[in-house]
């Protein structure tokens, strides 16, 4: 009897193995992989944009004509609210909306002056099903729809191109940002910091550049430039490639950068060379009873081409020239980062947070108006550039 | 019938558990004050304190080896007080794995069972500690045995994973605002210790009952230590200011974290973590308030009304708060210190001068 009890005990709880209330069939959910969002100032309506993943058509090539030769579908929505887009958007799409998950959420360059990019942080933030690795990005003009339905070349899906670009840009040129969520909120939250924002940009034909695509119909539509720079969780300014540059360099955000410099001995041969590592530190001072800031760059690079010959060999008066060179352009492009944040007053640098830190009670004084502070802040820069390595050769072949 | 026991080691994980467990997803230093970057400071203010109240809850255990926290009440007390005492002691139990329960069930809610009503998670969590404690306190000791590596495995393997993304400038500037935000930040975690009292029923089925002064002091130690790198590493990772608006830090800053590609959504690590250490604690909250219960009853046999206690804890887990917003506010230091303070002082002041009277009076009449 004992054993029969048992035993129809042990059948019924298969009845609690077969799932719960929130159960999960991954063939119910459309995937979402990257979001866009836009803002019509006008009208005063939020667009939604989704780009979801087709598990067959990233499967690859064997499942072609299967699974069909769609890879990924977009599908987007206007609505009063970001939940009022989302909503609307239900009501196109066949299945569950599933955002766990979505690499990145990208807004358009007018949400990001109007609205900010709070409205989409705070999602993710509050939602359980998003994760603050996600990335976000503001894209220059507003095309998100069109960047986000764009077939990228060599990509199976749109959102693993765009990450593959931003983290490949990050990694080797610097001129941009990569902030995930995480970083975005940490800096928004501390006292005198504040995010920026990698800018995404969708190439159109008539754009300016175009010509240089080598294949118009099918070149690579869409690239990465710059940063937005924001202040209170409003977009404030663009800064350029360049600008950007000079940002991370403070930040010692810089993974890997070229920079090109004149050979000493011969101004028409340029060199180009790689920038490896470079740290940097921020340092808060008070001179004459005035805020200062002292940023002290660290670089090392190596020699990655020349355009004539030159040499090398051994340290001389012309490598030190060659460095003193590098420090010079890193000290422009840190000038240039440095206006332009100064002219939007947004302290990306971090300055105040610096103060904040090791001088908590001058921050105390600085807190109030830290803002027309920084504009005028100055700033002593210092940079030590080292070439390290010359690759393979020490010499150009010479002409005899 | 030989008389059940649990090793000291037993014990010593089951408290360290317990201590962590109560704290370990809201942390409570970070989020119920304003400590912000100072929180791990508040850890230490935590530390002196909890170690100083077990202490000497500790050594009043002590003082009776043979007896639970009820019977010695009672027996020091005389019977009315000593029951009214013991009945506290039981309410203190009760709402204790109560307010533990239902954060459980909230992070479960908030994170990953939207839909999912709560009593079938409080049902869910309850019933296999009822079935723990039914099987009795050894059962308890060895499933401490069990999950103690998995919980701190888990836990150190969750904390390695978060160290890329570890910026130790979110730690600073130390104590720019003072001590007074920290010692408020210290306010909740330290009331929390009450829990101790459970020492009182767990030592006398300990092996070496004497010992348990020290191993409550360890383990607590112990546990504090591991919270303090939780602390550090929540602060450096999400950054003061984050850590403290989040509803469940630990949670959130394994959510922060991608180690690579291939490996994120660590979080469940520490979800399964602390659904172990609430498991244990639960089992021995259940354990203690039935034994207590049992003796206060005077039944000889504490396992059947471990049931009725069960379904009892489920319904108040459910209905005792409306919503997350009643349990914070139940959270406040303004609220659960006071409360939790008189727990504390009240018992420890009655017992130990009932027991000061005691010795003089025993004392008074070997002489006569």
């Amino acid at each position: 009897m004992n054993k029969r009890l048992l035993i129809l005990l042990m059948i019924s709880s298969l009845l609690l193995v077969s799932g719960c209330w929130d159960r999960m069939e991954p063939e119910e959910h459309a995937i979402v992989i990257a979001g866009g969002y836009d803002y019509d100032p006008e009208t005063e309506l939020y667009q939604m944009i989704f780009q979801m993943a087709s598990p067959l058509g990233l499967a690859g090539g064997e499942f072609e004509g299967e699974g069909g030769d769609e890879r990924f579908w977009t599908v987007s929505a206007w609505g009063h609210s970001i939940y009022d887009a989302l909503a609307n958007l239900r009501q196109k799409t066949s299945r569950n909306i599933l955002f766990a998950h979505s690499l990145i959420y990208m807004v358009s360059e007018r949400m990001a002056y109007h609205k900010g990019v709070l409205p989409v942080a705070n999602t993710i933030a509050r939602s359980r099903e998003s994760r603050r690795v996600m990335v976000l990005a503001v894209v220059k003009g507003n095309d998100v729809k069109e960047l986000l339905s764009t077939e990228i070349p060599l990509e199976s899906a749109n959102a693993l191109g765009v990450m593959n670009l931003i983290d490949l840009t990050v990694e080797n040129v610097g001129g941009t940002a990569r902030e995930n969520t995480n970083d975005f909120f940490k800096k928004f939250g501390q006292p005198g910091y504040q995010p920026y924002l990698g800018a995404l940009k969708f190439k159109r034909e008539e754009d300016e550049g175009a010509e240089e695509m080598a294949d118009p119909g099918r070149s690579a539509p869409i690239m990465i430039s710059g940063a937005y720079l924001f202040d209170n969780g409003k977009a404030v300014g663009y800064a350029n490639d360049r600008q950007t540059r000079g940002i991370n360099w403070v930040k010692g955000e810089i993974n890997s950068a070229n920079l090109f410099v004149p050979y000493p001995r011969d101004e028409e041969i340029e060199v180009d060379i790689r920038v490896l590592r470079a740290d940097s530190e921020i340092k808060p001072v008070i001179k004459d009873g005035r805020p200062r800031i002292e940023v002290e760059v660290n670089a090392r690079g190596i020699i990655v081409n020349t355009s004539g010959p030159t040499s090398f060999k051994e340290e001389s008066e012309i490598t030190r020239r060659i460095e003193r060179r590098m420090a010079q352009v890193i000290e422009n492009d840190i000038n240039q980062g440095l206006e332009k944040a100064q002219s939007v007053k947004s302290d990306v640098f971090g300055f105040g947070f610096a103060f904040y830190r090791i001088k908590p009670k001058v921050w105390a004084e600085l807190e109030e108006d830290w803002k027309s502070t920084f504009a005028q802040l100055p700033v002593d820069i210092d940079v030590k550039a080292t070439v390290v390595r010359s690759g393979v050769v020490n010499r150009d072949a010479q002409p005899r | 019938m030989s008389q059940e026991q649990i090793a000291n080691r037993q014990l010593w994980f089951i408290l360290f558990i317990m201590r962590m467990s109560a704290v370990l997803a809201f942390l409570p230093v970070l989020t119920t004050a304003d400590a912000l970057q100072d929180a791990w400071i508040s850890v230490l203010v935590v530390l002196v304190g909890s170690e100083i109240i077990v202490l000497l809850v500790a050594m009043l255990c002590a003082k009776f080896p043979e007896l639970t926290l009820i019977e010695y009440s009672q027996v020091l007390l005389g019977n009315w007080l000593g029951k009214i005492l013991g009945l506290a002691f039981l309410a203190l139990f009760l709402q204790l794995s109560v307010v533990e329960l239902r954060l459980y069930g909230e992070l479960l809610m908030t994170g990953f069972l939207p839909q999912t009503p709560l009593l079938f998670i409080a049902v869910g969590m309850v019933l296999p500690a009822t079935i723990c404690v039914q099987q009795g306190v050894e059962v308890l000791g060895r499933v401490a045995d069990l999950l103690f590596i998995v919980f701190v495995i888990a836990i150190l393997i969750a904390l390695f994973l978060t160290g890329t993304e570890i910026e130790l400038t979110n730690l600073q500037p130390v104590l720019a605002r003072g001590w007074g935000p920290v010692l408020r930040g210290a306010v909740v975690p330290i009331v929390f210790i009450v829990q101790i009292w459970v020492l009182g029923m767990l030592a006398p089925v300990t092996a070496e009952p004497e010992k348990s002064i020290q191993v409550a002091l360890t383990s607590i130690a112990a546990s504090l230590f591991t919270l303090l790198l939780i602390v550090l590493t929540t602060i450096a990772v999400l950054s003061p200011q984050e850590g403290a608006r989040v509803n469940f830090p630990f949670m959130v800053l394994m959510r922060a974290v991608r180690v690579s590609k291939f490996i994120e959504r660590i979080e469940i690590l520490v979800i399964f973590s602390w659904g172990f250490g609430v498991f244990i604690s639960l089992s021995t909250f259940l354990y203690a308030g039935a034994k207590g219960m049992a003796q206060w009853l005077g039944l000889e046999d504490y396992r059947s009304i471990i049931w009725p206690m069960a379904v009892l804890w489920v319904f108040l887990t459910v209905h005792g708060f409306d919503s997350i917003f009643e349990v914070y506010s139940f959270l406040k230091p303004s609220i659960v210190g006071p409360y939790g303070a008189a727990y504390l002082l009240g018992p420890l002041v009655l017992l130990w001068s009932a027991y000061g009277v005691r010795t003089i009076v025993n004392k008074v009449r070997k002489e006569n």
